[in-house]
């Protein structure tokens, strides 16, 4: 079939005419090759290279596998540091085990010296209740021995609608709570 | 000189390693090596384990950072490629000469090799006289490179390396037309 020649085949055919790149092989500089694959490499240097690796197929190749090869080479030199650890070192934590770690410590300080201080002052507060006031509390209405609680209501005089008094007074037979209600006058 | 294998516990780790991510290099210098450059994945990663195991023995040490490992890569890759140099050049077999599989399986025979050699170099003298600018586009674009990667090469957005290349292909596809390359059989 005949056709317009294709991309592919006009690479294919470029690539052949380079094929004679041996000399640019052997002025090449492995490390200015990594360079360039890491962005680090400028100037006359780097102009130099690209326009050797766009006549180059097999520069080309290689500059393809420094770019390639990098998360690889992070990758075995990972492994190769996690395994060589000298017996007896201090394991070191995982980075987002140690990021965990770091925020949990002054969790639990806050959390204790929280709870410390909240138990702190029910103990003094026990400690240091006015004995007058719980006499108060007790003897209000001179509360009798047998008499629980009782309420009365009474109506103000004067300008005063209602007053509000709480007494105590004994409950009479099974009664426990005594209430009375009066009208205001 | 003769090299002693290191001591058997860091042979033992990198060895470990090396079973773990030696599939992946090898499937890289596929991707990137095999197809046009004809490079033993097998060979490759050999090589590579070999200069870590000097590295390893040299430095008493089985960690190596990162940048050295890669480093022991490309040298391995560039090395293999100016060794198989001289095999690539090669003319073609003699007659009666046995070729070698890739001969047998290369669709361009012999007697297209021979006009191949005529259209490579009018393809040379035609990319040649492109524009400068957009000279090394086209010759990134034919090396296999995207528009991304000769943008970033070349210092430019994707963008205008994308422009720069099309306009150079389209201008070359003219300058072989008018020299008689316009059609070509075509696998």
């Amino acid at each position: 079939m005949t056709s317009t020649m294709s991309d592919t085949k006009l690479s294919h055919l470029y690539r052949g005419a380079c094929a004679q790149d041996a000399w640019l092989l052997a002025d090449v500089d492995p490390r200015d090759l990594l360079d360039l694959a890491q962005g680090r490499l400028a100037g006359e240097r780097r102009q130099r290279l690209v326009a050797a690796i766009a006549e180059s197929p097999s520069l080309a190749a290689a500059y393809r596998m420094a770019r390639a090869s990098g998360e690889w080479a992070q990758a075995v030199a990972a492994d190769l540091a996690g395994q060589c650890r000298p017996a007896g070192a201090v394991p070191v934590l995982p980075r987002r085990a140690a990021r965990v770690a770091a925020f949990r410590r002054p969790l639990a300080l806050a959390a204790t010296v929280a709870a410390m201080a909240v138990g702190a002052v029910f103990v003094t507060q026990n400690l240091r209740a006015p004995e007058s006031r719980i006499d108060a509390m007790v003897d209000l209405g001179g509360v009798k021995e047998d008499s629980i609680a009782s309420a009365s209501f009474d109506s103000g005089e004067g300008d005063h609608i209602f007053s509000f008094g709480t007494t105590s007074r004994q409950a009479h037979g099974d009664g426990i709570f005594g209430q009375g209600f009066g009208g205001g006058s | 000189m003769r090299l002693s294998p290191p001591s058997s516990k860091a042979e033992d780790r990198l060895n470990d390693v090396l079973a773990r991510h030696g599939a992946r290099l090898r499937a890289l210098v596929i991707q990137h090596c095999s197809a046009n450059q004809g490079l033993d994945p097998d060979d490759i990663e050999q090589e590579v384990r070999i200069r870590l195991w000097k590295a390893v023995e040299r430095e008493k040490n089985s960690a190596l950072p990162a940048s050295y490992v890669q480093r022991v890569v490309v040298t391995t890759v560039i090395d293999a490629l100016r060794r198989d140099k001289p095999e690539q050049t090669t003319g073609l077999p003699e007659p009666g000469q046995e070729a070698g599989v890739e001969a047998l399986l290369d669709p361009v025979g012999p007697v297209r090799s021979a006009t191949d050699g005529q259209r490579m170099d009018l393809i040379r003298a035609a990319i040649g006289a492109l524009p400068p600018r957009r000279r090394q586009p086209v010759q990134l674009a034919l090396q296999g490179f995207t528009p991304e990667e000769i943008g970033e090469l070349l210092d430019m957005t994707a963008t205008m390396a994308k422009n720069l290349m099309y306009r150079g292909l389209y201008e070359l596809r003219e300058r072989l037309k008018a020299a008689g390359l316009d059609d070509i059989d075509d696998e």
